[in-house]
């Protein structure tokens, strides 16, 4: 899978997941991929990690969120950690 | 450590350490400052006894965004330092008159603590109270001197 498909096959599974209200821009706007033509904001996938930033929703433990997620995009990363920021919480 | 002016001295059950919950040989789980502030400003306004939270300035903001129509923050009282395993939080309380505020400030630690540590994964290390006011009921308050009381006689 070419790095453009990647990221956006990530970023539809951690949408998928249920404790996640919405990718978020992390800190500053800095966890994103720049495709032509697009900015997909919540998921950067480097050579040595994958970091994936999050709205979560609340009244479930985060952490379990957390692994959902990083369950969820296992699968497309291969070895390579991945990194989840909680950037929010949904109100 | 922050100075103890305010602070009560409650003792909360030692937090358990979960080492591995958030930093995994799979990858590192970080959970953002504004979000432990929420967490901590809900857990403690659900605490009956608790009447507003923020110190003075804050207060007087949060009315004008209230007055405004703006969404009063949540996190308004709230200070907080996050880690990669641990918490701390400051929290500035308005209580209600009557509570007792050493009970009160330890119940709020005891919610505090929970609400943090279960939906975060992140140990807390301390919670310091700190409070600000007493929130009097109508019926406490003083007369009011400005000449436009009932008349006493018809």
């Amino acid at each position: 899978m070419t790095d453009d498909g990647l990221a956006h096959a990530i970023a539809e599974r951690v949408r998928n997941c249920p404790g996640v209200s919405a990718l978020s821009g992390g800190p500053y706007g800095t966890v994103a991929t720049y495709l032509p033509g697009e900015r997909l904001a919540g998921v950067a996938v480097r050579d040595d990690q994958v970091e994936i930033a999050i709205v979560a929703k609340g009244g479930r433990p985060l952490y379990i969120t957390a692994d959902e997620v990083r369950m969820a995009v296992a699968p497309l990363v291969g070895s390579r950690p991945v990194n989840v920021a909680i950037d929010d919480l949904e109100d | 450590m922050p100075s103890n002016s305010g602070s009560t001295t409650t003792t909360v059950p030692r937090a358990r350490t979960q080492n591995d919950t958030l930093v995994t040989e799979q990858g590192r789980t970080t959970i953002a400052d504004g979000v432990v502030a929420k967490i901590a400003g809900l857990a403690a306004r659900e605490v009956a006894g608790v009447h507003d939270m923020g110190g003075g300035a804050g207060r007087a903001i949060g009315a004008m965004r209230g007055m405004v129509g703006a969404e009063r923050s949540v996190t308004q009282g709230v200070q907080v330092e996050v880690g990669e395993r641990q918490a701390a939080v400051d929290l500035d309380l308005i209580v209600e008159y009557g509570a007792a505020i050493p009970d009160l400030a330890g119940a709020v630690r005891r919610n505090v603590i929970a609400a943090i540590e279960r939906m975060t994964g992140l140990e807390v290390t301390e919670v310091n109270v700190n409070v600000n006011d007493v929130h009097l009921p109508e019926s406490a308050r003083l007369p009011d001197s400005s000449g436009q009381r009932e008349s006493r006689v018809q």
